[in-house]
């Protein structure tokens, strides 16, 4: 009998100790599937989080696109006519005090079709769409700092040439909005816009002498309702995968703007 | 040499989360009755130990109330299932939760019970199997209950962010290799002593195992 326990005690400790492996490992196994279920249910939310902001962006990016073709193709028409029957009227037969008016006419007129022209091709992105990312950044920089104090300089890398024009226009739009926050807010002289293509990732700088948003204030401003800018420049970054650091140090101010990109050459 | 490492080890391996419940880094509530438990296991263990060798290695003799150390493993044994069980229902899973309650009332009827009725409590000769075995089996209830906890959970937390969950694990190993010794020690120290002795090493390597368990939760900067 005594041989007998002898085994039986060691076989009894021997199926409590297999048991407890067992559940362990049971345990272990249903919380690996349970971390595996919560990741995949997260990337799927991610997912469709990101389809709605590519929706979103897609949708005002077709809108500007409406209203630009509409500016330039309905107003814009009938502004020319208006004009051309304005310049169809006799000046000479017309006394001093009426031909001022009709100079002033034309001014405001020709000041309004500029003007119109202007909006309509911000809002399309033509220059993009034909030359690239680079020099529809030029272009908006020279022409919004045209006639105004501040020194602003671009250093681009030409290397980034990329068939994704989708994701440039998300890029351009937001330069557009940064640059346009800086000049109405940061009371800068100096400016510099650079870029530099490092491997599949394009860094764009945007750089000035004046003030900005710290990284703390913009994760705040951009879940407001009043931070429609930056709740865009936040979906556009999340819809191109990157990133974007603000940073005021003694030299000036800086805004780091990362993107991964599929270049032409890769 | 061996023989005394082996025999004092139920006192040093207990040092362990002591050291580490002095340095106080884990001042968690959940982890009270398990600081206590460290308090009071060293002090019944050196006692039980100092009868032991007291008594059969240098031949004194403390009268009849020091007469054996099985007294002492019994105050253990509730003190153990007691603490456990506040252990269990501070962890606040909500998971059979009348039942953890009832448990240690019942296990104190019982105690009454068959202390009162059945078995002698200050008995000089032989540990009390069916307490053991029952305070055994009941943490291992808690155990395995913690674990059906764990897999019914939705959260899905990492199992080394459980709160407890170590202390468990060493518990349910120490538990588990020591229910079939504790329910059969009386007949084996009855009928084969040699194979008693040394399936109490294996009771002594599990207990130091839910010691190191214990230590390393102890030494777990709280997290709450």
């Amino acid at each position: 009998m005594p041989g007998n326990l002898t085994y039986l005690v060691i076989m009894g400790i021997a199926v409590m100790l297999l048991m407890v492996i067992s559940i362990l490992l049971a345990v272990i196994f249903n919380q690996r599937k349970k971390n595996q279920h919560r990741t995949a249910m997260e990337k799927l939310r991610e997912q469709q989080q990101n389809q709605l902001i590519e929706a979103a962006v897609r949708s005002e990016e077709t809108e500007r696109h409406r209203i630009a073709e509409t500016l330039h193709d309905e107003v814009g028409a009938i502004l020319s006519s208006a004009k051309l029957h304005l310049l169809g009227i006799k000046a000479e037969v017309l006394d001093e005090r009426d031909q001022k008016l009709h100079e002033k006419g034309r001014e405001l007129l020709n000041d309004v079709i500029g003007k119109v022209r202007g909006i309509s091709h911000n809002l399309h992105s033509n220059i993009l769409k034909e030359f690239g990312l680079n020099e529809a950044i030029r272009h908006f920089i020279r022409k919004v700092t045209q006639g105004s104090i501040i020194n602003a300089t671009t250093a681009l890398d030409d290397n980034y040439q990329t068939n994704s024009a989708d994701n440039d226009i998300s890029m351009y739009r937001m330069v557009q909005e940064l640059v346009n926050n800086t000049l109405k807010y940061a009371n800068a002289t100096e400016f510099l816009i650079s870029s530099t293509l490092d491997g599949n990732d394009l860094n764009l700088v945007i750089f000035h002498n004046g003030d900005g948003l710290t990284q703390e204030q913009f994760e705040e401003l951009r879940y407001q309702k009043e931070g429609l800018g930056l709740k865009n420049i936040q979906n556009r970054i999340i819809l191109l995968k990157g990133t974007i650091h603000f940073t005021q140090g003694g030299e000036g101010y800086r805004i780091n703007i990362h993107v991964p990109v599929k270049t032409n050459q890769s | 040499m061996y023989k005394e490492i082996t025999d004092w080890s139920e006192v040093w391996a207990l040092l362990i989360p002591f050291f580490f419940l002095l340095k106080g880094r884990n001042k968690a509530a959940y982890l009270k009755p398990i600081r206590i438990y460290v308090v009071l296991a060293l002090i019944i263990n050196i006692g039980a130990i100092s009868i032991q060798k007291f008594k059969i290695t240098w031949g004194f003799e403390w009268g009849d109330f020091f007469y054996s150390n099985n007294f002492l493993y019994n105050i253990h044994s509730v003190v153990k299932l007691l603490l456990f069980s506040w252990f269990f229902i501070l962890l606040d899973q909500r998971f059979m939760q009348k039942i953890k309650l009832l448990i240690p009332f019942g296990f104190i009827l019982f105690v009454i019970i068959n202390f009162g009725f059945y078995e002698n409590f200050f008995n000089r000769f032989n540990l009390s199997s069916r307490l053991l075995a029952t305070e055994a089996a009941l943490l291992l209830f808690y155990c395995l209950q913690y674990y059906i906890f764990l897999m019914i959970d939705d959260k899905g937390t990492a199992l080394t962010k459980q709160r407890g969950f170590l202390i468990v694990t060493g518990l349910t190993f120490y538990v588990a290799a020591s229910f079939f010794i504790f329910l059969f020690y009386d007949y084996l120290v009855a009928h084969d002593e040699a194979f008693s002795i040394d399936i109490w090493d294996v009771h002594n390597v599990v207990y130091i195992i839910l010691c190191i368990c214990i230590a390393i939760t102890l030494n777990k900067k709280d997290a709450g």
